[in-house]
């Protein structure tokens, strides 16, 4: 996220480490912003974000607890406004789970989708659809969106369900890949159009409309490829097009926790 | 024995609530140097993010 770090919002991570192995953490991922040390986890205590519940996070995962769970804080994110208040807080219930870059800033910062065009598709009626992750890349347990955009040129729109008996709706369907888990896909609600000559209303999108599935991989299982299948019917007011089928594909490689 | 459960935990009335000052905080960086977030972040915006660890 550095890009983030200078100008808009400044960004600040702390955890129990040392400054030793924040230094070489830093040092091997090149990261500018500050890394914060709270070794012996004073402050973390002090704001009451101690987890408390690790016997029991641990004991669901079949595990033990360790020493080094002991300072773990509660994983999650505060965001300040310019005055220094919080404005919004994120919290994982495990200290298993985090949540990508690009998961943050649109669920903190931005409240829009983050794109990172990996695969663009155009279609004869001039809609453009895009799918990216944001990421090239995955760590297991990382909480990550796909978006998949359509970029509808004026004067067209797309169906949503429901639609009269003819019309294809648009839909985004994720392909399942075993080892990787995926939300159901989150549209945005369409709006409704009354076109001259119908008595009824047609539910529509227009403009730019992007849908959203989360999804996280448990292990790292090297390089995966997500696709996703995007049906739709573009029409203007006077005619439609005949339903486009687009597949995208947007690979992610996958990394090892840091060592 | 009944099967384990991940405890729901109801975090917004965990650390610093929506609508207070984040408190300050005062802690050295990946260079040792000690940074103060709210003088460091200079009237903008912020993120303060809490993980478990970077050395793991």
């Amino acid at each position: 996220m550095p890009q983030y770090s200078r100008e808009r919002v400044a960004v600040f991570a702390v955890s129990p480490d040392s400054v030793d192995v924040l230094g070489a953490f830093a040092e091997q991922h090149g990261i500018s912003y500050p890394l914060l040390s709270d070794e012996g986890s004073r402050v973390i205590r002090r704001l009451g974000l101690l987890n408390r519940h690790i016997e029991e996070q641990q004991r669901f995962y079949g595990a033990t607890v360790e020493e080094r769970h002991r300072g773990l804080p509660y994983p999650g994110s505060f965001l300040l406004h310019q005055s220094g208040v919080v404005v919004d807080k994120q919290f994982e219930q495990t200290h298993r789970v985090r949540r990508s870059g690009p998961v943050l800033l649109e669920d903190l910062v931005d409240g829009a989708p983050h794109p990172a065009g990996t695969a663009t598709s155009a279609t004869p009626s001039g809609v453009t659809v895009t799918a990216g992750a944001g990421s090239g890349t995955y760590y297991p347990l990382q909480r990550l969106r796909l978006h998949v955009c359509l970029e509808i040129p004026p004067g067209i729109h797309v169906y949503a369900a429901p639609v009269p008996a003819g019309f294809v709706p648009l839909t985004i369907a994720l392909r399942p890949i075993p080892g990787v888990s995926a939300s159901e896909v989150a549209l945005p609600a369409p709006r409704s159009l009354r076109l001259p000559g119908f008595d009824e209303q047609f539910l529509v999108h227009d403009g730019r409309v992007c849908g959203r599935v989360g999804f996280m991989i448990e292990r790292n299982i090297g390089r995966v490829e997500l696709k996703v299948g995007v049906r739709f019917q573009a029409c203007d007011d006077v005619v439609c097009y005949p339903p486009s089928y687009v597949d995208l594909a947007v690979a992610l490689e996958g990394l090892d926790q840091p060592a | 024995m009944s099967k384990p459960s991940l405890p729901a935990i109801d975090f917004g009335t965990v650390g610093p609530a929506i609508g207070e000052r984040f408190p300050d905080l005062l802690l050295p960086d990946q260079a040792g140097i000690p940074v103060d977030i709210h003088a460091e972040r200079a009237g903008r915006r912020a993120i303060v993010v809490f993980f478990r660890s970077a050395g793991w």
